[in-house]
């Protein structure tokens, strides 16, 4: 499958030429891509480049090493633009017009006709629960209802890539409900989604791949589930009707867990799961359940950041 | 092409409308053609009179000063719109959401250079209309040369705001107004303090007068456009050269300007 969006080494550094020559990595040698249909999860702290990247990826910057590619081109030629959508954090819009003055311009500048145009825009005023504030100007809404017009701006050219930074800031929890809603809608139809999001119990439940970055560089990167899955270890269930196994196991001082059937082993180590699998086989043991014990995305992005910044602290030091 | 061109010259105008810069122009311009309601009042007393010969010379100077007044007026409402449109968007963020959009740098460019341009022209047009409505009621209606010194202001308006367009892509408003105002009027600049220092007793070698005046040839062009109109030259071999040099500066001007904004670092920060 071609990806829609692909990150090749890309690589952005502010310089300073005056009064002193500096310089600052904002991003560093950053790869991925994004595939039909998937919503990607780009994750950082703030100030890791999540901002930076999405620039690049929309050719609102240069990159000073590598490239990206939308839809197979540069992102800077226009015809790479015709099928994104974008939400950036918080949507600027002109305060003096009104939601379907605005949306009208935005659909002009996408070439939608006409009579296209002006039912696209009704439907999406009624779907993101604009309607009765569709005489007000845009300048009188509440923070939530720009976030509003700024997905239905997004998805006015039916896009097949969505590029959503922050979709639910600014809103409520009935708000959030509805952005949730609609991404999995989107991902239904087959729309592809890059993702940044601080809310990472929202993400868990809709993404499929993850990147976390921090100051500029891929700190993890994969599926949701291989992700989630390396963290507090590994999981063994077995069945031991002689309890001989099971014996022989706490003896070497193994901890074993007594569930309602079977019983349960729990080990940090993937080498150590696999001598006690292979002990409790030759011990005639059945093995019900074997699997990595998974983390929430929240505790593997803390986990990730956190560690990364002690070790940055302990190099200073 | 042409038509996100004009949505985004359409939106650039409806933008300048609201921003209330179009009124202001207008204000402005009412206020100092006030100035010259002296002239307006001799013209109507001596056609009162019935003093035809005071008339006829009074008309021109009236219209010429006018012409002048505006013409000043709408250089200031075209640098105010040039070192605005741009910039406020590239501050404000709302750049963004546009070049998100399949519109090309050199599009959204051009689009707010028409923009700005439209208002100027409605400025223009306002003003000729009102002209032409005082020429008439003091029987002196406005004829092709009118038309030819009020395009020619047209011109130069169009130049301010291509000046102005470009700097601010680089430069603040106030930086870029000022600049714009030097790049179009340089050479009468550059001529001024060499007066000065002649009078304070400096010899500036008049080939370093013209080495800094050279960078700035559109004051000559303009100046030279000018005074043909004032003479009544109106024969195409002798204006289109200077109207040519004008119309390319301008949109050379232009063209710099996108070169400049066709790869810019526009730095969206994260909030």
């Amino acid at each position: 499958m071609t990806p829609l969006l692909q990150a090749n080494g890309l690589s952005k550094t502010y310089s300073a030429r005056f009064p002193k020559r500096d310089s600052f990595d904002a991003l560093s040698d950053m790869t991925f891509d994004v595939r039909p249909g998937e919503i990607f999860a780009f994750l950082g702290p703030n100030g890791a480049g999540k901002t930076t990247t999405i620039n690049l990826l929309l050719g609102f910057l240069n990159p000073t090493r590598g490239e990206c590619r939308l839809f197979g081109l540069d992102p800077r030629e226009r015809r790479a633009r015709e099928q994104v959508g974008f939400l950036p954090e918080n949507y600027a819009f002109y305060p003096a017009f009104t939601a379907p003055t605005l949306l009208n311009y935005f659909g002009r500048l996408q070439g939608i006709p006409a009579p296209e145009r002006l039912k696209r825009i009704d439907e999406l005023i009624e779907r993101v629960d604009l309607t009765e504030a569709r005489r007000r100007p845009v300048g009188k809404y509440s923070r939530g209802m720009r976030q509003r017009l700024g997905i239905a701006q997004a998805l006015l050219n039916r896009p097949k890539l969505l590029i959503l930074d922050e979709p639910t800031s600014g809103f409520d929890p009935i708000g959030r409900y509805m952005v949730r809603d609609l991404l999995s809608e989107l991902k239904q139809s087959g729309v592809s989604i890059f993702l940044c999001s601080h809310i990472l119990s929202e993400v868990e439940a809709i993404c499929d791949r993850v990147v976390i970055i921090d100051r500029g560089r891929t700190v993890r990167e994969g599926t949701l589930a291989s992700v989630l899955g390396t963290g507090r270890g590994f999981e063994i269930v077995f069945r031991d009707a002689s309890g001989d196994v099971s014996r022989d196991l706490a003896a070497r001082g193994t901890a074993i867990e007594e569930l309602e059937n079977n019983r349960r082993i729990a080990v940090n180590d993937e080498a150590e799961a696999q001598r006690l699998l292979d002990q409790i086989r030759a011990g005639g043991g059945v093995i019900v359940r074997y699997q990595a014990i998974g983390r929430s995305l929240e505790e593997t992005f803390i986990q990730d950041i956190a560690g990364r910044h002690t070790r940055a602290q302990e190099k200073v030091s | 092409m042409v038509h996100r061109i004009t949505a985004v010259a359409w939106m650039t105008f409806r933008r300048l409308l609201r921003s209330r810069i179009l009124m202001a122009g207008a204000i402005l311009a009412l206020l100092v053609m006030g100035l010259y309601s002296g002239i307006l009042i001799a013209i109507l007393a001596a056609a009162e009179e019935g003093d035809q010969q005071e008339v006829q010379a009074l008309v021109p100077m009236f219209f010429h000063l006018a012409v002048a007044m505006f013409g000043t007026v709408s250089t200031i409402m075209a640098t105010i719109i040039g070192v605005t449109v741009l910039r406020t968007d590239m501050t404000s963020g709302t750049i963004f959401g546009v070049l998100a959009k399949p519109v090309s740098r050199g599009e959204y460019v051009a689009g707010n250079w028409l923009g700005g341009l439209v208002a100027v022209l409605i400025l223009w047009l306002v003003f000729a209309v009102v002209m032409g409505a005082i020429a008439s009621g003091i029987g002196a209606p406005l004829g092709s040369l009118h038309v030819a010194i009020i395009a020619s202001r047209i011109l130069m308006a169009a130049l301010s705001l291509s000046a102005a367009l470009l700097l601010s892509i680089r430069f603040n408003a106030w930086g870029a107004a000022v600049l714009s105002v030097l790049l179009v009027n340089g050479a009468s600049v550059v001529e001024q303090v060499a007066n000065i220092m002649g009078a304070l007793k400096v010899d500036v070698p008049e080939k370093l007068v013209n080495a800094l005046a050279f960078p700035f040839p559109v004051t000559n062009a303009f100046d030279g456009l000018s005074e043909r109109l004032m003479q009544s030259d109106l024969a195409p071999d002798s204006l289109l050269p200077a109207v040519a040099h004008v119309v390319d500066y301008a949109l050379v001007l232009l063209f710099v300007a996108y070169l400049f904004f066709r790869r810019l670092d526009l730095n969206r920060s994260s909030e």
